[in-house]
């Protein structure tokens, strides 16, 4: 695949996609431009909003029927469900592992094989996350192994 | 339901462990008869073996549960109970007649061994259990 960069004085950047059809190469570079491109809205409880880039959320729990997104530094309530964010950003490493937490993949620091099959994740800010017994096989089953 | 299925699952747990331990004691018992000239396990002492390692199945699943033997009050319950309930057995049941004190003595010492050796196989399980996972994560982490 040729691909060309041109340095012009445009109002807006643009990327422009030339094929004959949409083959799988074609496929995966449309969909990591548009990975790249997506954002997760999320907010506090003063309503300060704030668009997310998937890769900066560390892990989203869901507490008493709420989502929140938890970052390196900072908490953000979505409207988003878990089972959303598992679907929509599965690709780019979004993981069950319990019944009320999502966990972006890379996010995660090191990992801890606990006694009774479960898992213990340490994320890139030090929070421990315990990944159970029943989602331990689908994140192994996520990581290859 | 629910709690039937939880019953259940400790069931199958309980009586896992409890067959694991019963099956050495029985052997132990087996051995020492052998040696001693008797070739027949007393049916009663069997039962009484499958009771005492029901017992201590049920403590090892209330005190570890889920097989969590990182909690170190846990273990020490465990170790403690293992202890007082197969010596204490041993003795009230009198599970090994005719063992001489030297025997007695050989046979708390594998039990020790045997309860060090199930913890230590649960820590290296999950030290290269760890190891795998890490290797993978970085694998995964690296090709995204």
């Amino acid at each position: 695949m040729k691909i060309t960069v041109e340095h012009k004085d445009v109002p807006e950047n643009e990327i422009v996609l030339r094929c004959r059809d949409l083959d799988d190469e074609m496929l995966h570079v449309l969909s990591l431009l548009r990975s790249g491109m997506q954002t997760i809205c999320g907010w506090t409880e003063d309503k300060q909003m704030v668009f997310l880039r998937p890769g900066e959320v560390l892990y989203a729990e869901s507490i008493e029927e709420k989502a929140w997104l938890y970052c390196e530094n900072a908490v953000w309530r979505t409207a988003l469900t878990l089972a959303e964010l598992e679907s929509r950003y599965e690709p780019l490493g979004f993981c069950r592992v319990s019944r009320s937490m999502v966990v972006n993949l890379h996010g995660i620091r090191q990992l801890k094989s606990c006694a009774g099959s479960r898992i213990e994740a340490t994320m890139r800010n030090g929070e421990k996350v315990m990944i159970s017994r029943h989602y331990g096989p689908l994140l192994r089953e996520r990581l290859g192994m | 339901m629910k709690q039937f299925l939880r019953f259940y699952c400790w069931g199958i747990e309980v009586k896992l462990y409890m067959s694991l331990y019963t099956t050495a004691l029985v052997v132990f018992q087996a051995i020492t008869e052998a040696l001693q000239g008797r070739f027949a396990v007393n049916a009663w002492i069997m039962l009484e073996m499958l009771l005492v390692s029901f017992v201590f199945s049920a403590i090892q699943y209330a005190v570890l549960p889920a097989g969590n033997w990182s909690s170190k009050k846990g273990l020490a319950v465990w170790a403690v109970s293992a202890n007082v309930l197969y010596i204490g057995g041993a003795l009230v049941f009198g599970w090994f007649p005719g063992v001489p004190l030297w025997g007695d003595i050989l046979l708390i010492a594998l039990l020790e061994c045997g309860l060090a050796a199930i913890w230590f196989g649960e820590q290296v399980a999950c030290w290269r259990d760890t190891r795998a996972l890490n290797r993978s994560l970085r694998k995964f982490q690296q090709e995204a």
